[in-house]
């Protein structure tokens, strides 16, 4: 009998259990805007601690790969979130996606309607856009308590009027707290890479058009060995057009003048795609790009001399030149801008720094108390706030050099022996949105970033670049994207396929034609809707 | 059955009963529950409006894939590549437990038996991992292949290669495990059968062609059967991890559409269509096979 009793006793545990895992939940109830009493607080330093008693908030934000070796797996191990719940008494609770799925994590979330209270938006997208995600009543517009209760925030975006059009949406919502950079320009962090010891023992200048790159790498091939002298992620186009500019194209949608072009029906991506097949034929091209699914170079192929040339961002550089010099004592790397058709020609696409940054800190449904956490995000753009968020802590983090922040050897020779990104995660505040760009730091002239900067940009005005806050709106969104989806995929495969070969060169009109068949004129016309909104904002 | 009988049954089984009911609710929590979800493919489904609250579209999402670029073509690899994983992969575990069963050496039939069914279970993800290094352009199997005559380069980027790549790793991974049931149903055959055929003079071929396959032939019919209805879901992991845009045109089936565009890129509605019309085509696959097995032979499953 007894026995009999255990048994169902485990069954019925088993049921539970997995009814327990099932249980609908209840949908968040969306909390109404609390009627302002108080005039609108005025910018500066606010009261501290933010509140008295301590206030919880779930927050959404990106990870990165190692997290776990360098801070156990808890972003509250951060120094910088450390003491930001010191002096707000806000505790934030971190739900951090998986590093490299982001947008199917938020995706979840959203299918799942369990919304954490703030969320770290803009990098991955909302299908219908920001005006769709308030209207659905995903995240709240933030336009009447950023005046009651964000001064900082508001007089820092307000102080041009190019940030002041891009922190809204179409409609006219501001969705969020974007990093804002009311200083100078940020620099470019992302363009093309040559090994500047390689062109120096071959006697080789910078190269400037896709002649000389082509001189250049079979160099690096027949006298460096080098197997795969240049690296192409697998779709074959570096991001941010900074390969193809010289061609006067870019991926998908240029802005020339004010008229929207889709780049792969142009005359310039077939030129660009005979270039590219050309050099894959004589070996120049990793002959494995297209099934590489790594979204930056691997270090195994950058810092190893098996590559001369290579897409590059500014933190990788300065762990590739670390790691180079471990197995070659040369080794040294020069940041090369896009190659040209001829030289000295103006090219018009490079990797822009906007002053409004594209990811922001938004506010859901699901938040209890929409006040405090924007008070608690306006922090960061306070007097005080800013300097925590860009430098850190002085004497820790940071000592004051001549006046200026210069990081402290924690960060830039790590005693632990973190490398200076690791450090840099595990000290400072990194992730985007939320603060005010650090001015000084990224463009101190003499600096690595300001001189690569001024190479990415060299003869390149920029023009063409479209405007990464033109959108769509909710019906046009859904138009777009039924269109966009097929033939995104399409340009996808049959750029490679040109490149490798599988497909000749002679079916471009054909694909072309294919292209104009899958209504890409619906698409360009949405977009330049788009555009004309954009700059009429 | 009768009530009274109904009672006395479950007085007597009750115990049975208890313990089949967590699988019972766990089928009906996630097989039937989800089934639900299906009302998203009449709709353009937005998550923060619900299942009901979504607008209704009908068989737009319907249209919109059959009329799509890539319908055509998502099918054809779909079939093609379950297809030829049928007609290759299926019959090696049925050839390997015939010749495993024929050894008598006790310790050399276990070993062989562990290590063929080892590589089933290293995980997808480290298949497809070593895959990849080994059909790269300076990888091993490239250049044994390459000396054989066959072509060299990337071969993961041809689309020409992929089929035979799926397939042959596919056999290389499942044909130790999936001979393990027929190893099993061999052990079942009555012995007397073997002694009686031996006085009869019958010597091992004909034992194995008068008695052995025919035992057999129950089990293999019904693992065909199963078999068909998954014929046009292949291995979602598997097409996920290997394929790339170079070799879209040979290696995108429905599944690895259906996560494109219903993860990475939200279309909900559209994406629950796609995976509807694949279930659907699976099952007219099971119950016609179902139907045939029944007309030529007397096993069927329903």
């Amino acid at each position: 009998m007894k026995k009999r009793i255990l048994t169902v006793l485990v069954a019925v545990l088993l049921v539970a259990s997995f009814t327990a895992c099932a249980a609908p939940t209840a949908t968040p109830v969306p909390t109404s805007t609390p009627a302002p009493t108080a005039p609108p607080a005025t910018p500066g330093n606010p009261q501290l601690p933010l509140v008295s008693t301590k206030v919880t908030f779930t927050l959404w934000i990106q990870s990165f790969a190692d997290i776990a070796t360098v801070l156990g797996g808890d972003m509250n191990k951060n120094l910088y979130w450390q003491e930001m719940e010191k002096r707000t008494n806000v505790h934030i609770e971190f739900v951090n996606p998986p590093a490299g799925q982001e947008q199917d994590n938020l995706n979840l979330i959203i299918a799942s309607q369990k919304y954490p209270d703030l969320m770290q938006l803009g990098d991955q997208g909302y299908t219908g856009g920001w005006d769709k995600a308030i209207s659905d009543k995903f995240i709240i517009r933030l336009n009447e308590l950023i005046d009651q209760y964000a001064p900082n925030y508001k007089a820092a975006f307000e102080s041009s009027p190019d940030m002041n059009r891009d922190v809204r949406t179409d409609e006219g919502n501001i969705p969020g707290f974007f990093q804002l950079a009311p200083g100078p320009l940020g620099a470019t962090f992302y363009g093309m890479v040559v090994r500047k010891d390689w062109l120096d023992d071959l006697g080789l200048a910078i190269p400037e058009t896709y002649d000389e790159w082509h001189t250049m790498l079979t160099a690096f091939k027949t006298q460096k060995g080098a197997v795969a002298p240049l690296l192409l992620p697998a779709n074959g186009l570096p991001a941010f057009d900074v390969f193809t500019a010289g061609y006067d194209v870019g991926a998908a949608f240029i802005n020339v003048g004010g008229t929207v072009k889709y780049s792969p029906i142009e005359q310039g991506y077939k030129d660009y795609l005979t270039t590219m097949h050309q050099w894959y034929v004589e070996g120049l091209i990793d002959p494995d790009f297209a099934t590489k699914k790594e979204f930056l170079p691997a270090i195994s192929y950058t810092t190893t001399g098996k590559t001369g040339a290579w897409w590059d961002v500014t933190p990788m550089m300065s762990m590739e030149k670390m790691m180079g010099a471990q197995k070659d004592p040369k080794y040294a790397l020069a940041a090369v801008p896009s190659p040209a058709k001829t030289k000295g020609q103006t090219q018009h696409l490079f990797q822009s720094s906007t002053r409004t940054g594209g990811a922001f800190f938004a506010v859901t449904t699901a938040c209890k108390d929409p006040a405090t956490a924007v008070r608690w995000m306006d922090y960061p753009f306070s007097p005080e706030g800013s300097t925590l968020a860009m430098y850190g802590i002085e004497g820790t983090t940071y000592a004051v050099v001549d006046g200026k922040p210069q990081r402290t050897d924690l960060i830039l020779k790590n005693p632990d022996g973190l490398s200076q990104q690791q450090a840099t995660f595990k000290y400072l505040r990194w992730q985007m949105g939320d603060t005010l760009a650090d001015p000084l730091i990224d463009v101190q002239p003499g600096s690595d970033n300001a001189i690569y900067d001024a190479a990415w940009k060299m003869n390149n005005d920029g023009a063409y670049i479209w405007p990464s806050k033109a959108a769509l709106s909710t019906e046009e969104g859904a138009q777009y994207s039924q269109i966009m989806g097929d033939i995104t995929t399409y340009v996808g495969e049959m750029t490679t396929k040109f490149i490798v070969g599988t497909e000749p060169l002679a079916d471009y009109d054909a694909f072309v034609s294919t292209i104009k068949s899958m209504k890409i004129d619906d698409a360009i016309a949405l977009q330049q809707g788009a555009l004309d909104r954009y700059l009429a904002r | 059955m009768r009530i009274p009988e109904i009672r006395k049954d479950w007085k007597a089984n009750w115990v049975l009963y208890a313990m089949i009911l967590p699988v019972l609710v766990f089928v009906f929590l996630f097989n039937y529950i989800p089934m639900a979800g299906i009302l998203m493919s009449f709709e353009r489904f937005s998550p923060k409006l619900g299942v009901f609250g979504s607008q209704w579209i009908w068989f737009q999402n319907f249209k919109d894939f059959f009329t799509s670029y890539y319908f055509g073509r998502l099918l054809r690899n779909t079939f093609l590549l379950s297809f030829y994983d049928l007609v290759f992969a299926f019959p090696i575990p049925i050839a390997f437990a015939l010749l495993l069963n024929e050894v008598r050496n006790k310790p050399f039939k276990k070993a062989v038996q562990t290590i063929s069914y080892m590589p089933f279970f290293i995980s997808m993800v480290v298949v497809a991992g070593l895959l990849i290094d080994f059909l790269s352009s300076t990888g091993g199997l490239t250049a044994i292949i390459g000396k054989l005559g066959g072509p060299t380069g990337n071969l993961l980027g041809m689309p020409g290669a992929f089929r035979p790549i799926y397939v042959l790793s596919n056999i290389w991974q499942g044909f130790g495990f999936g001979s393990i049931i027929y190893m099993a149903a061999l052990t079942g055959i009555d012995e007397q059968l073997y002694e009686a055929a031996e006085i009869d003079g019958a010597g091992r071929w004909k034992q194995t062609l008068h008695i052995t396959l025919p035992s057999l032939a129950n089990t293999v019919v019904i693992m065909l059967i199963l078999r068909m209805g998954s014929l046009m879901s292949v291995s979602f992991e598997k097409v996920l991890l290997l394929y790339s845009q170079s070799t879209y045109s040979t290696a995108d089936v429905i599944s690895t559409f259906v996560y494109r565009k219903g993860l990475l890129e939200a279309n909900y509605g559209y994406s629950t269509a796609v995976g509807l019309f694949n279930s659907l085509l699976n099952l007219g696959f099971l119950v016609g096979a179902n139907a045939l097995s029944r007309k030529f032979s007397s096993t069927s499953l329903f």
